[in-house]
């Protein structure tokens, strides 16, 4: 994959970065691990060729049971890895011999059932940040899905709460910002977040959605991915990337890039 | 908060349900490897008193039972 042409290479700062794809040409490393359920062994799955996740050496590997992903690889350069010691919350990759896609793109995809990943380093978010998900919420009723958060209840950047509400909060502090329920339908949805002098964006598309409430900015200590306190996140992951820094007025290219690649 | 889990008011019972799962599922396989625990226990911080639990998964109605609904007030610990 040629210099320069990739996500983190364009704008390289991200505080962290997840994803089933190549977002760096200066990561050597895997993008996953994966525990297959027919023995638990466990193995780095690579990226093909062509940037995209191995999905041949992923099944050569899981067979024809289930695979799943107990290790997000941090392509920021700043190794702060998503890990789940825990079997029972790690998100799904392969489903009896079959590599979960997503129903649009076709891609692979992560299928989170009450999963969650605690961060290697804690993350210190500063006085304004962005952040940019490429999840899939198909059900609003019953999917809780929750970006990048802590293992108490606050703070956390950004949740969808289930319940028929489907409300989206945004929270950097010790209290959250509801922008309502109209905001993220079902379906795949590509999300960035700012905050900054005491206000909050959310986009869509890169279509600003709801207002910019005022709240307190405080810089907080994250250290989970997918969920906040024992309330994890039930949805679909393809990449999740954090910014600890301003790149609100490069949201067109990195929207750009998502839709490339995703859509 | 409502917590559908396995509640403990001694910790060392809830490490205790934390390893037969584990023990259950052959875990770990491999001291290299990342997956050490089948479950995770977390300290309801914010409880008087203060108590800790499991959050139910269907893979471990096997080992611990059925489980039950509580409150858990403000933050949780993973332990």
């Amino acid at each position: 994959m040629a210099a320069d042409n990739l996500l983190l290479d364009l704008y390289p700062n991200a505080a962290l970065a997840y994803s089933l794809r190549r977002l760096s040409s200066s990561f050597s490393g895997s993008p996953i691990r994966v525990r297959r359920s027919s023995d638990n062994a466990e193995q780095d799955i690579p990226f093909d060729g062509s940037g995209d996740l191995d999905t041949a050496n992923l099944l050569s590997f899981v067979g024809s049971n289930d695979g799943f992903i107990c290790d997000w690889y941090d392509q920021s350069g700043n190794g702060n890895n998503a890990f789940a010691n825990s079997a029972a919350n790690q998100a799904k990759i392969v489903s009896s011999g079959v590599v979960e896609t997503d129903d649009t793109n076709g891609k692979p995809t992560s299928v989170w059932a009450s999963d969650k990943y605690d961060l290697t380093n804690n993350v210190l978010t500063t006085i304004e940040y962005y952040n940019i998900v490429k999840i899939r919420r198909p059900n609003r009723n019953t999917n809780n899905i929750t970006t990048i958060a802590s293992s108490t209840t606050f703070p956390r950047i950004l949740t969808w709460s289930p319940n028929g509400s489907g409300n989206t909060y945004v929270s950097n502090m010790d209290s959250q910002v509801s922008f309502g329920s109209s905001v993220l339908q079902s379906g795949y949805i590509l999300d960035t977040y700012r905050q900054a002098d005491g206000e909050m964006f959310l986009f869509r598309n890169n279509a600003q959605q709801g207002g910019t409430p005022n709240t307190t900015n405080v810089g907080s200590v994250l250290n989970r991915f997918g969920s906040r306190g024992a309330v994890f996140t039930t949805g679909e992951y393809q990449e999740c990337i954090l910014w600890n820094d301003n790149t609100y007025n490069d949201r067109a290219v990195i929207y750009d890039d998502l839709d490339t690649y995703y859509q | 908060m409502e917590v559908l889990g396995y509640k403990y008011t001694v910790e060392s019972e809830a490490v205790q349900a934390r390893k037969e799962c584990a023990d259950y599922y052959g875990l770990p396989t491999s001291p290299d490897n990342i997956t050490i625990y089948w479950v995770d226990y977390f300290e309801a911080v914010d409880n008087t008193p203060v108590f800790w639990y499991i959050v139910f998964d269907e893979s471990v109605r096997a080992i611990l039972g059925s489980p039950t609904t509580f409150d858990v007030d403000g933050n949780s610990v993973k332990k």
